[in-house]
């Protein structure tokens, strides 16, 4: 769960850095994960009664945080972490990027 | 080149004009994300429920469920009232106490008005965006109903909006006391939107029994039973409850702000 939700912490510290203040991240980084998270979730859920793998399964971050399989060393989603891992690292990329504009 | 300082705001014929505008202008970032937040919950509620209920009456052909039972069971007594909640919650944050934390409390009082009217008027403003969340959401839902072949009264759906605004005065005022006593800028939320989010779900698990404001929010006692439409009745009791929790929270932060030292 941990492994795979550092994404969210790096998305909500973009959202901060780009919109400090007034509370105005915190139901901004709510809304940008939340909204579209459910129709992924629904479309996923139907593409696995299908027996169908679409690319997008690696971005289903709350299926890989909740550990979907019997976990072992060779049952681990490695693809959907990297995916989460590389995304996070570009989150935190793009916040120090907008940070060192930042006019205080 | 000559600048006319007063005709840019000679739309604020008084005082108390310019200080909702103000309010509005530290809230209104807030109000709109929160309420794409909502509509977007109420859009796939309404459009994922032909999928939902064929499923669900497959299972149980000797139960089958209707989709007025769908809605308010879904929506009105669950997601919509939960993310509600959070929506009135986070705009009836800010206000002085914030405004000291970033420096900026001395400016607001020193505009020609009293501390306790600039919190009636911010109070005012995240009330009136309460409303606007509840009504605008539940009217959503009989406005794209029959993009799924469905429909749902809109008196109903405005019954249940405004039960739901009403009795969740007492989260915006919980959310505006919160907002007078913590100065961080995540405080408040965090404390505020943990403990609400773990006493709605422990009501919703039945964890805890017994009378609460999500109940009346969603008007459970006066539903019928088979449809879980509005059947008449209204549950004035239960609402005058929660209006008097409102107004004792409302004079718990007047006394918060009037023992504050700026």
């Amino acid at each position: 769960m941990v492994a795979a939700g550092v994404f969210v912490i790096a998305f909500g510290n973009l959202c901060y850095t780009l919109f400090p203040g007034n509370n105005l991240s915190l139901i901004l980084t709510m809304v940008l994960l939340g909204a579209p998270y459910p129709w992924l979730q629904t479309y996923m859920q139907h593409m696995r009664d299908m027996g169908r793998t679409p690319w997008v399964r690696y971005l289903d971050f709350a299926h890989t945080m909740a550990g979907p399989w019997h976990l072992s060393w060779s049952t681990v989603p490695w693809v959907s972490l990297l995916v989460a891992w590389t995304l996070t690292g570009g989150l935190l990329a793009a916040t120090l990027a907008h940070g060192d504009r930042v006019d205080y | 080149m000559i600048t006319d300082s007063s005709a840019a705001y000679r739309v604020f014929t008084s005082r108390s004009a310019s200080v909702v505008w103000k309010c509005w202008l530290e809230s209104r970032g807030r109000f709109f994300a929160a309420l794409v937040l909502l509509a977007s919950l109420v859009v796939y509620a309404v459009l994922t429920s032909p999928g939902f209920l064929i499923r669900y009456n497959s299972h149980f052909p000797d139960k089958p469920l209707v989709y007025s039972v769908y809605v308010w069971t879904g929506l009105f007594h669950y997601a919509l009232q939960g993310l509600w909640v959070l929506a009135a919650f986070v705009v009836a944050l800010g206000g002085l106490a914030r405004e000291k934390a970033t420096g900026v409390a001395l400016f607001t009082l020193g505009l020609p008005m009293g501390r306790l009217r600039l919190f009636l008027i911010r109070a005012s403003v995240a009330w009136a965006e309460a409303i606007a969340f509840g009504l605008a959401s539940a009217l959503l839902i009989p406005a794209i109903s029959p993009l799924v072949g469905e429909s749902y009264p809109s008196f109903q759906a405005l019954g249940f909006g405004a039960s739901m605004t009403a009795a969740g005065f007492v989260v915006v005022t919980f959310g505006l006391l919160l907002s007078e006593i913590f100065e961080g800028e995540f405080t408040s939320p965090v404390v505020g939107l943990c403990a609400l989010t773990a006493i709605f779900l422990a009501y919703r698990a039945h964890t805890l029994r017994g009378w609460n404001v999500f109940d009346v929010m969603s008007a459970t006692t006066s539903i019928h039973r088979e449809t879980q439409l509005l059947s008449g009745g209204f549950h004035w009791f239960d609402m005058v409850i929660c209006l008097l929790i409102s107004s004792s929270l409302l004079l718990a932060t007047h006394a918060v702000i009037r023992a504050r030292d700026f």
